[in-house]
């Protein structure tokens, strides 16, 4: 303290307020004899001038008409001249039409409004009366899909609506799995999918198209797995990268966004997870259990002397982004598969002393530790469980000289006897056992083992029309090794079961074409309508997901010149037609 | 920014709370005409002022993705009053005054939330945009150090300051972050004192 303090106060307050009269006065007498206080308040005030001169941040004009955009759809529904306004708005604010300045061409002339020539899915047969079987079936939906034109010759049947394009260009040729995709209510889709250090997420409507406000980008997430949420919003768990650019250490953590199908982020996200398991965080282990997303945490052991066990546990993200952390369990090998009520199940292989073959223990945990009756041990190799009825588990071993599939209870207990299985089931290519059964509703069960897959019904009994044998075999990816290298194998592209015990699987291409994509019925006949054949020799199916709406959503990448790709969504119906195509990568 | 006994919730009711008005009774009244409709008003008062809102919430919430969300939500509000048929008298005063409560408010309760995002529009700007074509390393360091001293502040010292650089007067100030005039008074000059004191700290640097 100077004695002077009041009178900086003074003239601090004096930018603000209006000074009394007295106040006023005194400062004035006082500054005019102190030249300390004089420069101290020339000081202040251009302090003052100086966040008043600050660089204002600018908001890119497209974001801008977005947020626009969204603070004009709240309900009730604006009037039409409402939307007359804010396009006469979005004028204004030069950014052009929706998604200007978002490298996204939409009916652009620079842009060719045909998806590229060589996605076509030719049918292997005209549509036919579907099978008895499948009208037979009580309960199921009465319709296949849109009743389309018949998709039989060469040429695409031309779809509903012209296909949005969203068109990125990339320089690196996409991965397996570079797409991901997940079907949403009300026939949306999410994709996700990563453009250099960013990813862009889009929300696609039944035809295709993007939804108001999407795609966005999310800067430096990558490896992004998007969870549709019941209520229409999207969770997207990537790892995030906190040190762009060059890094050598630790250079990010993995992070839970939500966003609301208007394309704002849900308040609370996003979330980065507690440090020191963040980069341990199983995102593929993930699943939307209600309105949460559960995923499993893994704590590596720092102590390697006394060889302190890992920990797994739980994870939940909630809708409001707390993060919720249940109790630890000692960690398994393999982790893990959480089911549709929240268990999360990993696998461990053990060598009993007592037993001539290996085991396979199957922990099984929730939020509140191990659940009890687990962990259970089976003999052999066993796969991650899939879910049948009543919480049933499902599990393929491999034991010896033969495989099995083995069906237990949620408490651990025996469900049904296990089903001896003839020939050895495939090995899954990204688990260290066979690829788990495909199970249906009512307990039905398939297993693929080498080129065909089976069909066993509740009792083990073999399934009419089964075994299914692809007329070119199923897709198989080799690893990237070298022809030294014996320990690298292919791998099948598993197959995947759809509502009414559909089975959609990928399979090879046909001299000179590309991948095909084929759906069986449940009674082992190939649905009318298919395969889905890509044209182009070299093109594949990366993926395929079945949404409850019964749309197949397959991901296909097919060759393009200069040695690089594009990748395309293409949505079918159950008769094999095409709904909508979409590019969203571009050579 | 007059001040009437009307004002609730940083809002001047026009006409009857219990019986708010009808568009229609809006555009025949000659209180307020609104230009194409509660939507066309919310477009227009977007356009004059989301500018400097955005520039208000990216200092005051140091973030430009949580500005987005907070400036949407600022016109969210005004669209809803809007189409309820209130449209604020002094939209600007209004504007401001939701968006300050907004910053406060979140950045009391994003004390955790130190992950917020950059959604579309950042990888075209990394962080805060220092669109400054001239500015020498001089100005460069003096704008950091502000921006440090503003965010060492707290949430509603640095509203209160960013308000005052947006033009407001200190009784104004008051009525939008809800505190007394004395106890603003000494907030605003505690705040200027620091500031002050961090930039010739800087200066003898």
């Amino acid at each position: 303290m100077n004695g002077h303090d009041e009178f900086l106060e003074l003239v601090a307050a004096s930018i603000d307020f209006e000074l009394t009269d007295e106040e006023f006065g005194r400062l004035s007498t006082h500054l005019a004899r102190c030249p300390d206080c004089r420069r101290a308040a020339d000081e202040i005030r251009g302090g003052a001038a100086a966040i008043a001169a600050l660089p204002a941040p600018v908001l890119a004009p497209a974001r801008a008409e977005q947020i626009l955009r969204g603070a004009l759809r709240t309900p009730p529904a604006k009037p039409r001249w409402g939307l007359l306004a804010v396009a006469a708005m979005l004028a204004t604010l030069g950014g052009g039409i929706l998604f200007a300045g978002f490298q996204l061409v939409n009916d652009d002339d620079s842009a060719p409004s045909e998806p590229p020539p060589s996605l076509v899915a030719e049918a292997s047969a005209p549509p036919s009366a579907e099978p008895a079987e499948e009208s037979a079936d009580p309960g199921s939906e009465p319709t296949d899909g849109p009743p389309a034109t018949p998709n039989t010759g060469e040429e695409p049947t031309p779809t509903p609506k012209d296909p949005a394009e969203i068109r990125f260009p990339i320089p690196s040729t996409p991965d397996l799995g570079f797409v991901r995709v997940a079907p949403a209510p009300d026939d949306r889709l999410w994709v996700a999918f990563n453009r250099d250090r960013d990813t862009v997420l889009a929300l696609l409507d039944g035809g295709g198209a993007p939804v108001d406000g999407w795609p966005a980008i999310v800067p430096n997430a990558g490896d992004c797995l998007p969870l549709a949420a019941p209520d229409g919003s999207v969770r997207l768990l990537c790892y995030y990268s906190t040190e762009p650019g060059e890094c050598v250490d630790v250079c990010g953590e993995d992070r839970a966004f939500a966003f609301a199908p208007n394309g704002k982020q849900l308040g609370g996200f996003p979330v980065s997870f507690p440090s020191g398991f963040a980069s341990g965080v199983d995102r593929y282990a993930a699943r939307m259990v209600g309105d949460s997303v559960l995923l499993t945490g893994y704590e590596g052991s720092d102590d390697e002397e006394t060889g302190a066990p890992n920990d797994r546990w739980i994870v939940e993200v909630r809708p409001n982004g707390n993060v919720v952390l249940g109790a630890r369990v000692p960690a398994t090998q393999q982790c893990c598969v959480i089911g549709p009520d929240g268990t999360a199940y990993g696998t461990s292989v053990v060598y009993p002393d007592d037993a001539d073959l290996q085991q396979t223990q199957v922990t099984a945990f929730d939020a509140h530790g191990m659940r009890s009756g687990w962990p259970i041990d089976l003999d052999g190799t066993a796969s991650p469980p899939s879910f049948g009825p009543n919480g049933q588990l499902v599990l393929s071993s491999w034991a010896d000289t033969e495989s099995l599939i083995v069906r237990r209870n949620p408490d651990g207990s025996e469900a049904a006897p296990p089903i001896h299985v003839p020939q050895s089931i495939t090995w899954s290519p990204d688990a260290d056992g066979p690829l788990p059964p495909l199970v249906d509703e009512h307990g039905r069960l398939w297993a693929t083992t080498g080129e065909e897959i089976l069909g066993f019904d509740q009792n083990g009994a073999s399934l009419d029309g089964f075994p299914y044998d692809p007329e070119t075999g199923l897709v198989t990816r080799g690893g990237d090794c070298g022809e030294q290298d014996t320990g690298c194998q292919s791998s099948v592209a598993p197959p995947q079961l759809a509502p009414q015990s559909l089975i959609y699987t990928l399979e090879n291409a046909p001299a000179g074409k590309g991948e095909r994509l084929n759906v069986v019925n449940r009674d082992g006949s190939i649905r009318s309508g298919w395969p889905n054949t890509l044209k182009r020799a070299g093109a594949r199916w990366e993926s395929v997901i079945i949404g409850s709406n019964r749309v197949a959503y397959a991901v296909a990448n097919e060759p393009e010149a200069n040695g690089e790709a594009s990748v395309t969504i293409v949505a079918y119906a159950p008769n094999g037609t095409v709904t909508w195509k979409l590019t969203v990568i571009e050579p | 920014m007059s001040v009437s006994a009307e004002q609730t919730d940083g809002m001047r009711v026009v006409g009857d709370m219990e019986r708010p008005h009808t568009l229609e009774q809006f555009d025949g009244s000659g209180i307020r005409q609104l230009p194409r409709g509660p939507d066309g008003f919310v477009a227009s008062t977007y356009e004059a002022h989301h500018a400097e809102v955005y520039a208000f919430l990216v200092r005051s919430t140091r973030d430009p993705s949580t500005a987005e969300d907070l400036l949407q939500e600022t016109f969210l509000r005004l669209t809803t009053e809007a189409r309820a048929g209130r449209a604020p008298d002094q939209v600007r005063a209004w504007l401001f005054r939701v968006a300050s409560n907004l910053a406060i408010s979140r950045a009391r309760r994003a004390a955790t939330a130190t992950t917020w995002m950059g959604r579309y529009g950042q990888s075209e700007h990394d962080g805060m945009i220092m669109d400054s074509p001239e500015s020498s390393a001089l100005r460069r360091e003096r704008t950091e150090t502000l921006e440090r001293v503003l965010g060492d502040l707290p949430a509603d010292a640095r509203v209160a300051l960013l308000l005052s650089a947006h033009g407001f007067k200190g009784e104004e100030i008051a009525e939008t972050i809800g505190r007394s005039h004395g106890a603003t008074r000494s907030m605003l000059l505690r705040a200027r004192l620091r500031v002050r004191d961090e930039l010739v700290a800087e200066d003898v640097r």
